[in-house]
């Protein structure tokens, strides 16, 4: 049956709950008051009440036992949420007070933010550690959008993210003024071209619903953020009594595999090459994801060009991109970008595109990330053509892969899968050799060398169980568990980094480990309230600042300008640099109840820094060293 | 022969003991020419003046030319040495036979180094033979430029000043994502000019309007005086 989006939430069908019992108190009011209103057209009907009579009457309701927004509540505990990430917003004020008082601010606990950017962004990286959603909520139109860059992060990195929106829709539900500009027609319109779904429900059921619909579609490959719109009517009319709305079930959809014609085919052509390569984007989504990714590669004894972080540092099939050079089967497993992992780009005046595809090499894709995609943003790269495409879970679908190469391997394929294999395992070897021999360049250089920074991180944190946010660690680090790394991307969009880092410690608090972050001093600078948030609720961290002082990859981009234009390179600087005064980041995130150290300059200072930092965040406090640094 | 400003000239005869001549090619190709791209950081440039001295290599072009494809050559530097994206230009008219050894032995670079053992030198010295034998024309060869040794103390300044430290560290020590490792111990200046007249790969090209020759002899002197890096043996946290 159609409804009206209008008498499903306006006053009249509040009053008809309210006269049901559920409101206490009710006071109808009899003043008639006389609206202006505009000539009636000539041949307009007559009105169904005399003109002097105000339809919406004057209804003085002062409480209300059970608000809609206690049943959103009800439902969003249903989906599992331990968190809430929000800096507060007027339109979702009865969604707040259902939280922390129905709710018993638990499951989902309310987290204050201080930007939506940082509120999102926070949810983007527990998820990435969690592998499920935060909740957020944002604040109708200008909550949305301090928000939307985070969202737009969280949809490039296929991160799901769970949105509810403040709004209020029925125009005479809002008061004059403020109330208008923070009311929209269609509120999430803003981020639809960068979101996976949203919904404006129009009434309790329907938010059940839809709430239950949009978690499946966030958390179903290729996740991705969703918004569900909660109209402020709806979150402060009570629930009603007749027709009682229920929460549904939920079933989550069961990863997509790789049909068997294909799977078939992709294994022919793996065991019968002789140089395949495998490139792995984001596979695996746990420990069990990296055994399985292990299994096949080993299966084959084939090299893995691991772009997502998932197989063990130390595995000897990890290869570096030298290795496509000689390949004549590539097998790209979920890759964001499949053409740029094969193709260059040269950023010359001139912009030639070179190629490291051998003419007869074949291509093998499995991802889901093709299955999904909106036509305005570019997020989803250049179009590469693949020999086979699956669109499919490669976790899902490299058991079946595993099964048939191993049945198509013969003895003497064995054997060369062997020699393969071995030959791996020793340039791995030589490889990691050189980097450490490459490392010893400018150790005690001031500023730091960004290899000194990471050695040093390593060996305060190498003896903990610890996880890395964020930043970077280089070949010293031993990666073994899945935690250690994070695995999601974004669209590299600035400020990103420091909130993301706070979820993805938070994620990691349960557990106790020590989380580890090279945190940018551009990307900080963007919304560093976030380190309040982190010291507020008592979230370990470890922060550790690469401060070069600059918007580095901007002030390349723009010293590439004055080289190309021959103008010298003076005034590259000119809004790229963080100078004059210099900022101090300890102080910074002193004021914001950090332990803190720094400006540090001199790199023998950096380890016994780092190793105060680390028994501070041990004993669950978030520390910042400061760590002026060279630029890359 | 191209030759530096008197004025320029003149500084530099202040501050230096004495000359040397470095040959060097400067010869703007077209455009498609220009962009024979290379991304990785590769820094070992070829292309430059068939009038340099250097040593002739003895070895068979013709099992050269086979084992620059054996030995994967082609898949950095091109079928025909031109360079790529990821390899720079190598031929015709190839570096210096010891820098084309010293990389190929010791790369200052993201190249991977073959040993002896993967490629002997009597296999080098075939591929550099049939590097030689690509044959660069007459056009390519070109005035050798004049280039006093530099002072390694303005070379320091400039090396911030110019901006190269921003790719490369202030002690020319390389980053993995931005640029090759300078120094110490630099490869050939013909080498160093060539790639900054005339990069093969991702970096900005440095004309004279922005670097002038003579301030390049000046950061070439910086990366020689650079000292010699610890041992990693002796840094405990690069311990195996």
């Amino acid at each position: 049956m159609k409804k009206s989006p209008k008498t499903s939430v306006d006053r009249r069908r509040f009053l008809k709950g309210a006269a049901a019992g559920t409101v206490a108190t009710l006071v109808a009011g009899s003043k008639a008051v006389a609206a202006p209103r505009a000539a009636a057209p000539q041949n307009a009907t007559a009105p169904l009440l005399p003109a002097e009579v105000d339809p919406r009457g004057v209804v003085d309701v002062l409480t209300v036992d059970h608000p809609g927004s206690d049943f959103m509540v009800d439902v969003i505990k249903s989906l599992g949420f331990e968190y809430i990430a929000a800096n507060p917003g007027s339109s979702f004020r009865s969604l707040q007070e259902s939280f922390v008082n129905y709710g018993g601010n638990k499951s989902p606990e309310w987290l204050t933010c201080t930007h939506e950017e940082s509120s999102i962004a926070m949810s983007h990286g527990y998820a990435e550690v969690e592998g499920k959603p935060m909740l957020n909520l944002a604040h109708s139109t200008v909550g949305l959008q301090h928000g939307s860059m985070a969202i737009y992060n969280a949809y490039a990195g296929r991160v799901p993210v769970f949105i509810i929106l403040g709004n209020t829709i029925d125009e005479n539900e809002r008061r004059a003024g403020v109330e208008w500009y923070h009311s929209a027609q269609d509120a999430a319109a803003m981020v639809r071209d960068y979101t996976k779904w949203d919904d404006t429900p129009i009434s309790l059921q329907h938010f059940a619903d839809s709430a239950m619909r949009a978690y499946r579609i966030a958390t179903t490959l290729p996740m991705m953020p969703v918004v569900l719109v909660a109209d402020s009517a709806l979150q402060e009319a009570p629930v009603p009594t007749e027709r009682r709305p229920q929460i549904p079930k939920m079933t989550m959809d069961a990863a997509p595999q790789g049909d068997s014609g294909s799977v078939a085919e992709a294994a022919r052509l793996l065991v019968n090459a002789e140089n395949p390569v495998i490139i792995a984007g984001r596979v695996a989504r746990s420990d069990e994801g990296v055994a399985r990714l292990a299994a096949f590669a080993e299966a084959l004894q084939a090299p893995v060009i691991d772009e997502g972080g998932n197989l063990p540092s130390k595995h000897p099939l990890l290869s570096g991109r030298g290795v496509l050079r000689n390949a004549d089967v590539i097998l790209g497993l979920e890759l964001s970008d499949f053409w740029g992992t094969l193709n260059t780009v040269r950023d010359q005046q001139i912009r030639e595109v070179s190629t490291v595809l051998r003419p007869n090499a074949k291509v093998i894709s499995i991802r889901t990330g093709e299955t999904f995609i909106h036509a305005n943003y570019q997020d989803f790269q250049h179009y590469m053509a693949a020999d086979i495409e699956m669109p499919a879970d490669p976790d899902a679908t490299l058991p079946a892969l595993t099964e048939a190469v191993k049945k198509l391997t013969t003895d003497d394929r064995k054997r060369a899968f062997q020699d393969r294999g071995a030959k791996l395992a020793d340039a791995g070897q030589k490889a990691w050799d050189r980097q450490r021999a490459e490392a010893v360049y400018a150790w005690d250089a001031s500023p730091i060398s960004t290899t000194r920074l990471s050695a040093e991180l390593w060996g305060a944190v190498k003896n903990e169980d610890w996880a890395l946010i964020g930043g970077g660690g280089n070949f010293l680090w031993n990666y073994t568990k899945y935690y250690q790394r994070m695995h999601g991307g974004s669209a590299a969009g600035v400020g990103f980094a420091s909130p993301a880092a706070v979820g993805a410690a938070l994620a990691h608090r349960k557990y106790g480990r020590v989380p580890i972050h090279v945190q940018n001093d551009g990307d900080l600078m963007y919304a560093p309230g976030v380190l309040w948030t982190a010291a507020h609720h008592k979230i370990p961290m470890l922060s550790l600042m690469h401060n070069n002082r600059a918007y580095h990859q901007e002030v390349m981009h723009v010293q590439r300008m004055c080289d190309r234009h021959q103008r010298g390179i003076a005034n590259a600087s000119i809004g790229t640099t963080l100078l004059e005064p210099n900022i101090d980041y300890a102080k910074l995130a002193a004021s914001m109840g950090w332990y803190s150290e720094g400006p540090i300059t001199d790199p023998k200072d950096l380890g016994p820094a780092l190793k105060r930092a680390v028994a501070r965040v041990k004993a669950g406090e978030p520390a910042l060293i400061d760590a002026v640094t060279q630029p890359r | 022969m191209k030759t530096l400003p008197a004025a320029r000239r003149s500084l530099h005869q202040a501050r230096v003991q004495s000359a040397v001549r470095v040959p060097f090619r400067i010869t703007f190709r077209s455009a498609a020419g220009l962009l024979l791209a290379a991304s990785c950081a590769l820094f070992l440039a070829g292309g430059y003046a068939t009038a340099r001295a250097q040593r002739a290599a003895s070895g068979n072009a013709q099992n050269g030319k086979s084992l620059y494809t054996d030995k994967m050559c082609a898949q950095c530097h091109g079928a025909s040495a031109e360079g790529s994206t990821i390899g720079p230009k190598i031929g015709p008219n190839p570096p210096a036979y010891a820098d084309f050894v010293n990389q190929i032995r010791n790369p200052i670079d993201k190249m991977p180094a073959f040993g002896p053992d993967s490629v002997s030198d009597a296999q080098v010295a075939d591929i550099y033979a049939f590097l030689q034998s690509l044959g660069g024309s007459a056009a390519e060869a070109s005035p050798a430029v004049v280039l006093a040794p530099g002072n390694a103390d303005n070379g320091k300044k400039i090396f911030v000043a110019y901006g190269c430290f921003e790719c490369h560290g202030r002690m020319a020590q390389g980053a993995a994502a931005t640029g090759p490792r300078l120094g110490p111990h630099p490869i050939a200046i013909t080498a160093v000019l060539q790639e900054l007249r005339h990069p093969a790969n991702e970096m900005p090209p440095y004309t004279e309007k922005t670097v002038s020759n003579a301030e390049v002899a000046d950061i070439y002197a910086f990366l020689q005086s650079l000292p010699d890096p610890p041992k990693p043996d002796s840094i405990p946290l690069l311990s195996k």
